[in-house]
């Protein structure tokens, strides 16, 4: 059934049928009859070159119409054609009577240039006539909310062969590569990120990528030629660097994109959950006996407000903060004990844990946004962030680690990073934040049996090389959680309050406390630039997601917005300019992913369970892993069937991440495609660590009884032995080979007691001004390399008594 | 019009001086990129003081026979453009740093421009001076009066910073 504005179409195609046909006669009848009289002037209409040449395009155009009127639908790419041809015809106008050298008269007082020009009037109306019908008919037709038909029509041709199973043996796919790329339409179209414009570059890139070596467009290849091209271009020339460095790292990033796009669609889906043996939490047998072993407790609410509650344009408090992390809640509770109050502003939305689903999109798109798609410049790197009230603490892992001594000692090295911090104060603040975020271990946290059952093979294979034994550190993991269900959705927000986030505890337990008037939080409303008057910071801009700006004023402004958004913050402010957004450091990620005989269902558990931290220290911690389905297929090695198969194989599967404290040789600056460009490349040191920790962690699995092990890498490697894993050092020859990603950043406005070397003083105030703090993740002297939340709210503890004296 | 260009001189001799004075520019951006906020309402006094300072005192100077005299477009671009904005963009970068470097610095930048300004425009250009004979005397005098740019932009800013809280130096 074709939509009304493919029935305009066609009518249109008809109308030019009849239009050329006839004037395919009127071009022969003056060569064969005499002129009419009001004729006679225009030889030209004689000229045997001029009509013959003006029959055979004339006479196509007509042909084509009349095909393409016959069905609009099956012969779309005539239409496509039809137009190409016309665009040719204006162009091929335009250069004549640009640079034609001859402009001789065709009779009757005209030129030839001034012919061509009515010419391109002429035939550009019909152009953009059958033009415009077209696009209409095409955005009917498909019903796009986010992508155009183009890239609606890229992306269902890229999961035709991308996600490519055993459909070919005849058992179809769970679901269609159009339904893939209906799904990944409606998630764009939802997905709250400022710069998901990417995907779209992306897919388009892919279409016409082809171009550059003389093949059709990726849509027009026959689907055997498609796979065979994303094979030969995407994956050997990268994967034997065939290619320049620079269009390999251009190459690499489309096809990564593209895939994860795919991915997206498919596993998403809860058509596909049977297909590799998943089942979500609200639908496992043992939910409620779950519920009954550890009831879920009433939540204390969260009054937020958001744009249409804010009616001026300016706001004042006493203290602003900026972000609602972790930092800055610990930071608020602190400063309202010491009789401030705090008027907070969230670049996120707030969403009530009571509306968390199981859509791992869906809670995608509304908890992280932008922080989904933070990149590095060379699209290698992922760097992960939490943007919504309560910031990364409602989708992290909650796992705690104490701020190694070590790294405490090297910060306050006065020789070195000098950060001057008083340990005395700092392990008291530890200890405190500890008591206070409910930290707790197995059996407060969780019973062993809701941990992820992979952590438990992960064990036992520590334990069959010898690991588990003293000074090692091997065990379940201790986090802000209290009887956890084991839903395995820690990432996408936790919807049983059993992790103790900001979101779920400080923010509402202070409102609760104190009064609504003394906690004020504003979301969805993203600082944007600060404003002085000399040392004195006198306002902050803030802009709403609508384009309607706030000034925010105060008197102790506070920044608390994650490692790069601080850090974003004061470089588009001009503060701190010579030291802010360099220093920058992660605790650098990657995975082993290992297969396994028998069914394990990781996914049925606490997502990261159990960890190893070898000592005397290589430099590396390894934690175990695991994803609801879509997460985890945008991690899982192996290309088309490759991945496929090992999706198919998802709940034989578990997965171990290995975290590397990296050197502080990142920088992020107010450049780039989206504003936010984050330089960084692992130094060689970290990549031998990162690399040595990805070859224990399959150590680890193939001691458990794994069948084999699969690092992140680019290129496809399935390792059964350990003689095969230890060929990885050879294989992977760099960083760019891996699959990167953090979702600790740190450092970037380094605390320093040296205002030559620092962004902040060892009382947090950032140098030169009066009233102006940094608090989060990014005044980290250098990466901690273990999971920094408990050391972000030691800090912000710590830098409570400081910070409120300021008034 | 030779009192406002110099004799000789057109306009096209004075883009090329602007050329030269961004170039400049670029190599002080090398160390500092941009001027830091807390110090943007001092950048702005400054550029106001020693603009207009060095305009009127550039003319009156030639009155009392201490300078030669600069024609109007020279003053005038050398005052706005390279001493109010590129030297105080060039002391925003470098007030910190010890008098002695930021003396040397200015007054190496000063001499450096003054030399092509008396090579393109024929300005800056006095036979002798101080009881030195030649005219590098003259630039090199001038050039060491600019290298007290930062001690005096630093006295007045104390100064003023007393009575007004938004201009800032520390």
């Amino acid at each position: 059934m074709l939509t009304p504005a493919e029935l305009r179409l066609r009518l249109y195609l008809r109308i030019l049928t009849v239009f050329y046909f006839i004037a395919i006669f009127a071009y022969l009848l003056p060569g064969i009859i005499n002129l009419p009289d009001f004729l006679k002037p225009y030889t030209f209409i004689n000229d045997p070159a001029f009509v013959n040449n003006s029959f055979v395009k004339i006479g196509l155009f007509a042909i084509l119409c009349f095909i393409a009127s016959a069905d609009v639908r099956k012969y779309r790419s005539l239409i496509l054609i039809i137009i190409c041809g016309m665009i040719l015809g204006e162009i091929a106008s335009f250069t004549l009577i640009l640079f034609a050298k001859n402009d001789y008269s065709v009779g009757g007082g005209m030129t030839i240039t001034k012919l061509l020009f009515l010419s391109i009037i002429f035939d550009g109306l019909i152009m953009i006539i059958l033009l415009w019908f077209f696009v209409i008919a095409d955005k009917e037709r498909y019903d796009l909310k986010y992508f155009t038909t183009t890239e609606y029509r890229t992306l269902k041709a890229l999961a035709d062969v991308v996600i490519i199973g055993e459909n070919s043996a005849g058992i179809k796919l769970s679901i269609q590569p159009s339904e893939v790329a209906y799904n990944v339409d409606t998630y764009m179209f939802n997905f709250k990120a400022e710069s998901k414009w990417i995907t779209r570059v992306v897919l388009i890139g892919i279409q016409i990528y082809p171009l550059l070596s003389f093949h059709p467009p990726f849509t027009y290849m026959r689907k055997e030629d498609r796979l065979e091209f994303l094979k030969k271009r995407f994956y050997q020339e990268v994967t034997f660097r065939l290619v320049p460095e620079f269009w390999r790292i251009f190459v690499q990033a489309m096809i990564r994109m593209a895939k994860q796009l795919c991915y997206m669609g498919y596993y998403n889906d809860e058509r596909t959950f049977n297909s590799v043996g998943y089942i979500p939490f609200s639908k496992r047998q043992d939910r409620e006996d779950r519920i009954k072993t550890f009831p879920i407790q009433e939540r204390k609410v969260l009054y937020t407000m958001s744009e249409p509650d804010i009616n001026s344009n300016k706001i004042s408090g006493d203290v602003v903060i900026i972000g609602s992390g972790a930092a800055a809640s610990v930071l608020a509770n602190g400063l309202i004990k010491n009789g401030r109050q705090v008027l907070m502003i969230e670049r996120g939305e707030h969403k009530d844990p009571s509306d968390f689903s199981e859509n791992e999109i869906d809670m995608v798109s509304q908890l992280y946004a932008d922080g989904a798609l933070q990149m590095a410049r060379d699209f290698r790197f992922q760097v992960f962030q939490g943007s919504c009230v309560g910031g990364s603490t409602v989708v992290n892992n909650a796992v705690c680690f104490d701020l190694p001594e070590e790294v405490l000692d090297r910060w306050n090295d006065t020789q070195g990073l000098n950060a001057g911090l008083d340990k005395k104060m700092i392990l008291n603040s530890m200890n405190k934040v500890r008591d206070r975020i409910g930290i707790s271990c197995v059996p407060q946290m969780t019973q062993d049996k809701f941990l992820n059952p992979g952590g438990k093979l992960f064990l036992e294979g520590c334990r069959n090389l010898g690991l588990d034994k003293s000074p090692n550190q091997l065990s379940s993991v201790c986090a802000n959680i209290r009887g956890c269900l084991g839903c395995g959705y820690c990432n996408i927000g936790c919807a049983y309050g059993k992790k103790l986030s900001m979101l779920d505890t400080i923010l509402p337990e202070t409102q609760n406390e104190f009064g609504r008037d003394a906690l004020k939080i504003i979301a969805g409303c993203e600082a944007v630039k600060i404003n002085s008057k000399g040392s004195n910071i006198t306002s902050v801009l803030c802009r709403f997601k609508s384009g309607r700006e706030l000034e925010v004023s105060g008197k102790t402004i506070i920044i608390s917005a994650g490692a790069i958004s601080s850090s974003l913050l004061l470089i588009k402010s001009n503060i701190g300019i010579r030291n802010a957004g360099k220093n920058l450091s992660f605790n650098l990620g990657s995975q082993m992913t290992a297969a396994f005989k028998e069914e394990i269902n990781s996914y049925d558990g606490l997502q990261i369970s159990h960890y190893l931290r070898r000592f005397p220290s290589q430099g590396y911690v390894i934690e175990t892993w695991y994803n609801p389905p879509m997460f985890q297929s945008t991690a899982m090695p192996g290309w088309f069937d490759d991945h496929y198969r090992n999706m198919k194989r998802y709940n034989k599967i578990t997965c171990a991440g290995v975290l590397v404290g990296t050197e502080s040789n990142a920088e992020v600056r107010n450049a780039g495609l989206t504003g936010r460009e984050i330089d960084y490349e692992p130094a060689k040191n970290d990549f031998e660590k990162l690399l040595d920790g990805l070859i224990l962690a399959g150590e680890i699995f193939l001691a458990a009884g794994a069948e084999s092990v699969m690092p992140n890498t680019f290129s496809y490697y399935e390792f059964k032995n350990k003689n095969e894993l230890n060929s990885m050092k050879d294989l992977v020859k760099d960083s760019s080979e891996l699959s990167l990603g953090s979702g600790h950043p740190q450092g970037g406005n380094i605390m320093s007691g040296n205002s030559e070397r620092g962004v902040v003083n060892p009382e947090f105030k950032v140098f030169g001004y009066d009233n102006l703090y940094v608090c989060d993740a990014s005044v980290f002297p250098s990466s901690i390399g273990v999971n920094p939340q408990l050391t972000v709210m030691t800090l912000a503890d710590y830098a409570v008594p400081f910070i409120a004296n300021n008034k | 019009m030779e009192a406002i260009l110099g004799a000789s001189n057109n306009i096209f001799d004075y883009l090329l001086v602007l050329l030269i004075y961004g170039l400049m520019f670029i190599i002080m951006r090398y160390a500092n990129e941009s001027i830091e906020l807390n110090f943007k309402n001092s950048y702005r006094f400054l550029f106001v003081f020693w603009s207009v300072l060095m305009f009127i005192g550039n003319y009156v100077s030639f009155l009392f026979g201490v300078m030669s005299f600069l024609p109007w477009l020279n003053n005038f671009i050398h005052s706005f453009v390279w001493v109010g904005l590129c030297l105080g963009f060039l002391y925003a970068g470098c007030y910190k740093r010890e008098w002695y470097e930021q003396f040397l610095l200015f007054a190496i930048f000063s001499f450096i421009v003054k030399i092509f300004e008396n090579l393109i425009l024929g300005t800056w250009d006095f036979n002798h001076y101080l009881g030195i004979d030649g005219k590098y005397s003259y630039i090199i005098a001038m050039s060491l009066i600019d290298g007290f740019y930062p001690l005096i932009s630093k006295f007045i800013l104390t100064l003023v910073s007393k009575y007004n809280k938004g201009i800032y130096i520390s």
